[in-house]
């Protein structure tokens, strides 16, 4: 071992202390460096936390407001709210607001008392049944409706009384601050508010989605004005109802339209059923005269008659175990003007034979009158017509009777007929119908021309006196109709109704007022007829309306009927219309 | 030595780098919180207007406002016989004896000059 003892070299090498040393001095150096490092991150974190707490201190101030703010819940939880509904100036007709629902969760309320509870809700809320409630809030389920749509004050109380499980969920409400003004063009809502009737059931996906409001072609104005008008007529003539309907003739737009006895849209439940029945365009009525002016309007169109053509009304006509007779007997030979103004069944029922039954059929078909009447209501009707159109039928209807159609049937065949002589589609949207070159051309011009002179002529010398509205020029016809009471006409119920043009020059606007079952009173000589009754309403309603729309009044001497004849007749035409008479006398019906 | 300042340097801008983040990332979360804030502030400001527009037209209805103005106003229904046409009123202010129409309002003698001008007018046309 000793041998190689020696061999063993045990110094350092040479310049081991120094490696050693320097070694060590760079370790040294390095812990210093990390020392600083780390003090230096102290000292950032620290200098970072001094920035920050006089950020907070002084200037972070208004932003700490918002943080305290209370967190609201955000938009996009909360249900789409339905979209208003406008009348054709902007007015709101129906809007939904924001409103809160109390529920319960009955089995953390009875942990705290229910009795506490229902007395504690009935001085917030007193039209609440304490019985029901009570009854409510000891059930076994998690949750019920203790109150819909609470008051923004109901609703603070409620969260003030602190108590547990009684919770609010969004809901909306729609209301109707215009009340039964539109009871029946809107219709309803149900409590989840689906639309079931009216405008907001037949738009109820299209508002469901909460875009754009609706507009519809109705004026608030005009409206009240009608309505307040047929109250009037309704109270003064003792009727049961009454229906009115303003359309703009140049494009088919109901202005108006109202159905009494209505109904407030904001509590429907509250009214009977009847009266939400809207009969201006689901009720099926017999209209009476009215209908003459169509039977006219296809005598001058089909050329059968002329203005100057006569028609022995003497005699009353007898078909079978029917008499038809005249309600203003003139006993003597009328020229159309006449029979029209005079209202004569008999003169009409003598036209209408010259037109036929097809021709006949074929213009009211094309007026629309037999079909579904295409709106944007679901109450909607099919007129009634007879299955077998026989020769009493021709008869009865040339004047009104033994047909039943929609008043809105009505007005629409009027306008069409006195407008442009086209057929026009009603509509309740503003800017809903543009009358195009593809619109039926029903009747010429000059024969619409023939119309309103003898619909003027009716105002200013015959049955709708009435009517006139100074310096509007009122036209129109009067009706009278028999009601039908178990299978029978009762004399002494009667529609009586107005159908009106205005101004008759160049007519802007129709207007139809008809009252169910009026009484004659004193005023009227105990008369209930359309005449009497239903046409002061509609001049009251064009005196009123007109100045409104700015019309223009005309009092000049000259009228569109002057060169109208009456008590005049060709009697050598008459010779020829005896084959008529003839007819009457040998048919067999 | 070098070699320290550039980790030194390094150190420093990633510390800045970690600050601007919190920075950041702290506006970001306020703003949120803001723009969350304006935003149920708008829905609730729009349910407000809703709820006064519906009030509106409660109040307009014109079957209160025309009650309110029988009650109030020195107004009667509008009627046919109130309105005329430019010509109409030309043409009576012109057959109008002077002093009837020295006795108009400061209107009528307005229209009066009117008619004059409007006569004088069609006079230079007609010659």
């Amino acid at each position: 071992m000793a041998k190689y003892a020696n061999q063993i070299d045990y110094r350092l090498p040479r310049n081991a202390v120094l490696q050693r040393d320097s070694s060590k001095r760079k370790r040294i150096t390095q812990c210093r460096t990390r020392l600083l490092f780390v003090g230096l991150v102290f000292c950032m974190s620290y200098i970072l936390l001094v920035v920050r707490l006089f950020d907070v201190a002084f200037t972070g101030a208004e932003e700490q407001n918002f943080v305290e703010r209370p967190t609201v819940t955000t938009s996009s939880k909360l249900p789409v709210m339905r979209a208003d509904i406008l009348d054709r100036n902007g007015e709101l007709l129906a809007g939904s607001i924001h409103t809160r629902s109390l529920f319960a969760n009955p089995k953390l309320v009875q942990r705290f008392g229910v009795e506490k509870t229902v007395q504690a809700l009935q001085n917030i809320l007193p039209d609440l049944d304490a019985d029901r409630l009570r009854s409510k809030l000891n059930s076994n389920r998690s949750f019920v409706y203790i109150k819909r749509h609470l008051t923004p004050s109901q609703q603070e109380q409620t969260n003030s009384l602190g108590i547990p499980g009684l919770e609010f969920e969004e809901a909306q409400k729609r209301l109707y601050p215009l009340g039964s003004l539109f009871a029946h063009i809107l219709g309803y809502v149900d409590i989840d508010n689906n639309g079931i009737a009216g405008v907001e059931k037949y738009f109820d996906n299209l508002l469901r989605k909460g875009e754009e409001p609706l507009v519809l072609s109705v004026d608030a104005r005009i409206q009240h004005i009608l309505h307040e008008e047929m109250c009037n007529g309704m109270v003064t003539y003792n009727a049961i109802g009454a229906v009115g309907i303003v359309m703009d003739i140049r494009n088919g737009e109901i202005i108006a339209m109202a159905s009494l006895p209505d109904f407030d849209p904001n509590y429907p439940g509250r009214y009977a059923p009847e009266t939400r029945f809207n009969r201006a365009t689901y009720g099926l009525y017999e209209m009476g005269s009215i209908f003459k002016t169509f039977t006219t309007a296809m005598a001058l169109h089909y050329g059968t008659a002329k203005l100057k053509t006569g028609y022995d009304a003497r005699n009353p006509i007898k078909v079978g175990r029917y008499t038809i007779r005249d309600a203003h007997p003139q006993k003597r030979w009328l020229t159309v003007p006449e029979i029209f103004v005079h209202s004569s069944n008999i003169g009409t029922v003598k036209m209408v034979m010259e037109v036929g039954k097809e021709r006949q059929k074929d213009f009211l078909r094309k007026l629309g009158l037999f079909e579904k009447l295409q709106l944007e209501l679901p109450e909607t009707a099919t007129p009634i017509t007879p299955k077998k159109w026989r020769d009493i039928n021709m008869m009865t209807i040339s004047y009104g009777h033994g047909i039943s159609v929609t008043p809105l049937h009505l007005v629409r065949a009027v306008a069409s007929l006195l407008g442009e002589g086209k057929l026009l589609q009603p509509t309740l949207i503003k800017g809903g119908n543009i009358l195009t070159e593809n619109n039926q051309q029903l009747i010429a011009k000059d024969i619409v021309y023939d119309l309103r002179k003898l619909m003027r002529a009716v105002v200013r010398h015959g049955t709708g006196r009435k009517a006139d509205a100074a310096g509007y020029r009122v036209g129109g016809k009067t009706g009278t109709a028999e009601k039908v009471k178990s299978g029978n006409y009762a004399a002494s119920d009667k529609l009586a109704s107005f159908v009106g043009i205005f101004p008759s020059e160049d007519p802007k606007y129709a207007i139809l007022v008809m009252l169910d079952e009026p009484k004659g009173n004193k005023q009227t000589y105990g008369y209930a007829t359309g005449g009497w009754v239903a046409a002061p309403v509609v001049a009251n309603i064009v005196s009123r309306m007109a100045p409104l729309y700015g019309i223009q009044p005309v009092y000049e001497l000259h009228d569109v009927d002057d060169e109208l004849e009456f008590h005049e007749v060709n009697y050598q035409q008459n010779i020829q219309r005896q084959i008529v008479k003839n007819y009457v006398h040998t048919a067999t019906f | 030595m070098w070699l320290h300042i550039r980790g030194f340097l390094g150190f420093i801008i990633l510390a800045a780098a970690v600050y601007g983040l919190y920075l950041v990332k702290w506006e970001v979360r306020d703003l949120k919180r803001q723009n969350m804030w304006l935003k149920a502030e708008i829905t609730e400001k729009q349910r407000e207007l809703k709820l006064l527009q519906t009030e509106w037209a409660y109040l307009n209805r014109p079957e209160r406002l025309q009650i309110l103005t029988t009650k109030y106003l020195p107004l009667e229904l509008a009627s046919g016989q109130q309105l005329v046409d430019n010509f109409t009123i030309l043409t009576a202010a012109e057959d109008m004896p002077a002093h009837n129409v020295s006795t108009m309002s400061k209107y009528g003698n307005m229209l009066h000059s009117a008619a004059y001008n409007y006569n004088g007018n069609s006079d230079e046309v007609k010659h």
